[in-house]
């Protein structure tokens, strides 16, 4: 293990966890606490979501994909990701930070819902609580198991003491410093993602000559390097670009604008999002672009170790290990923001909602301090098997709140006539659709993955696709089969228009 | 979009002038919408500051 390397992770850790304390002392209430008391600034929300939607993913998964033969067709993944993020802060994001402060001052989601809709029956604040708080425990524990393997490969340690000992880091700063800590290591874990992905191909491209020698020694290894299209299907394309549409609905991004100080920040949080969005996103794609015409003499037999092996090649260890840490930075700041989610979620959704509602604010806070560690022990018990197939219900998340959240957020801010059974539904319709399109368009495999059933969709669409239209049609449908909202409502739905 | 007519043409054209507009094509879709999304971002930010 190199010094340069344990000592920049050391220095990053240690940051991490004075922020933690710092955070500590500005945190009095639940709304602190969940929310940040709504004073974030344009910088820290925008780097604040980016670094918390993009994982291990955009160093590790994208360029290896990317580095795979024919991997140019991932650019229509990055596309609709930029479109979605960019429509989302064009258009839900001022609305969502007025509505959810009109909306009795809602800190959650699911407390949104239920204020927005006026839902006595609870329904809406307990389903969607509850797939947050289960779905949010599974998608921890898998960044647990990405930061765990990374450690273990980085350190030499095992893969327990790896995995332990990043939870525990995690743990410590969101426990003490909730929403604040969670948005400011996002800042820097961000700055230090960005650095990365610009740092790293262009040492790499220049290394090789140039951009044109790059390009050339890319397609001379084969032409489909540089070719989107071939071996695309247009439903394969839709698919890809249809990934944006699941911005609308995840938790852990869209709190980010009701946390914003005000709605005259979200132009400038939009501008510096989609900058290191899209700088981040094409400095992942080159990363794996170069690093096909680097190793071109020895193939890598796993890509998604293009990023970590340029870094050890090129650069001294010192900088490896900045950049190194950029990756750990890339896990810890997805799973951070999706811990304090899930704990928001017990805290209000449960506990102040339902349980004690005259519990004080002292209370609040650490209760959801404490849930913090419970959901976080449960991902590390989960985490401790990394094969475990409950894991597997990740690859549902993304799509499951694009679907089940997207069309509710999006039609409660924007048509007055949505109702809480239009909501209802929506959600429900858009979860099921998601969950029965995926299983129906998996072909049954024997062992030695021949297919031995075909699936019985006989097409490739990523299900968010189906989901998210059959959930708006259902949340317009059944909105106007029910009762209209009441004048109260309608009244809100005017105040609260930007 | 006359790069795509282009590959349609191309088709036709040969092998080789395939491949060109195919790795035109790409460029294009991979630098343009996601760079329009950080000029409008730009543009608005200024535009919506005034108002």
């Amino acid at each position: 293990m190199e010094t340069g390397v344990l000592v920049t992770f050391s220095i990053y850790l240690i940051g991490m966890l004075t922020i933690g304390i710092i955070a500590y002392r500005l945190t009095s209430n639940l709304s602190d606490y969940v929310l940040g008391g709504r004073r974030l600034g344009p910088g820290v929300a925008a780097l604040s979501a980016g670094a918390s939607d993009m994982s291990g993913w955009l160093l590790l998964g994208l360029p290896g994909a990317v580095y795979a033969a024919g991997g140019m067709s991932q650019i229509w993944l990055a596309i609709g990701l930029t479109i979605g993020a960019y429509l989302n802060w064009q258009f839900v994001a001022k609305r969502l930070r007025v509505y959810t402060e009109v909306a009795n001052d809602s800190i959650t989601i699911p407390d949104y819902f239920e204020n927005r809709f006026r839902d006595n029956s609870r329904l809406l604040r307990i389903i969607s609580a509850l797939v947050i708080l289960v779905f949010f425990t599974f998608y921890t524990s898998s960044g647990m198991v990405g930061g765990a393997k990374l450690f273990e490969a980085s350190f030499g340690l095992s893969y327990n003491q790896a995995l332990w000992i990043g939870a525990l880091v995690i743990i410590s700063y969101t426990f003490l410093g909730g929403f604040l800590a969670v948005s400011w290591t996002d800042f820097i874990q961000g700055i230090l993602m960005f650095l990365a992905l610009i740092v790293v191909p262009i040492v790499t491209i220049s290394e090789l000559g140039g951009w044109s020698e790059t390009v050339n020694k890319v397609g001379a290894i084969d032409p489909v390097n540089l070719d989107a299209f071939t071996g695309m299907t247009v439903l394969g394309i839709i698919s890809l670009l249809a990934w944006g549409l699941g911005y609308f609905g995840q938790p852990h991004i869209i709190t980010r604008f009701m946390a914003l100080r005000s709605t005259k920040d979200v132009p400038k949080a939009r501008m510096i999002g989609m900058g290191w969005m899209v700088f981040s996103l094409f400095g992942a794609i080159f990363t794996g672009f170069a690093g096909i015409a680097y190793f071109a003499d020895s193939p890598l037999p796993d890509g998604e170790q293009v990023f970590i092996l340029l870094t050890q090649v090129l650069f001294n260890p010192w900088v490896s290990g900045i950049l190194l840490a950029a990756i750990l930075a890339a896990i810890m700041s997805t799973i951070d923001s999706q811990l304090l989610v899930s704990s928001s979620a017990v805290a209000e959704d449960f506990y102040k909602a339902i349980l004690r509602k005259e519990a004080s604010e002292k209370e609040l806070v650490w209760v959801g301090r404490f849930s913090v560690i419970a959901i976080a022990l449960i991902a590390i018990l989960l985490a401790e098997n990394p094969n475990s197939s409950v894991l597997g219900l990740v690859s549902y998340a993304w799509a499951g709140f694009g679907a089940a959240f997207g069309p509710v957020i999006i039609l409660s801010l924007f048509w007055k006539r949505t109702n809480r059974w239009g909501a209802l539904a929506g959600m429900i319709i858009g979860a099921i659709t998601v969950v029965v399109w995926k299983i129906l368009s998996t072909p049954t495999l024997n062992e030695a993955q021949e297919v031995i059933k075909e699936a019985i969709i006989p097409f490739q669409l990523y299900e968010i696709v189906p989901g998210f239209i059959l959930a708006i049609i259902a949340i317009i449908i059944v909105s106007l089969l029910t009762e209209a909202p009441s004048k109260e409502i309608e009244e809100e739905f005017e105040k609260a228009k930007v | 979009m006359s790069l795509h007519i282009d590959f349609m043409i191309a088709i036709l054209g040969g092998e080789k002038m395939e491949e060109f507009n195919l790795t035109g094509a790409t460029w294009f879709w991979l630098l343009v919408p996601m760079l329009l999304t950080v000029v409008l971002s730009i543009i608005s930010n200024f535009t919506e500051r005034r108002e």
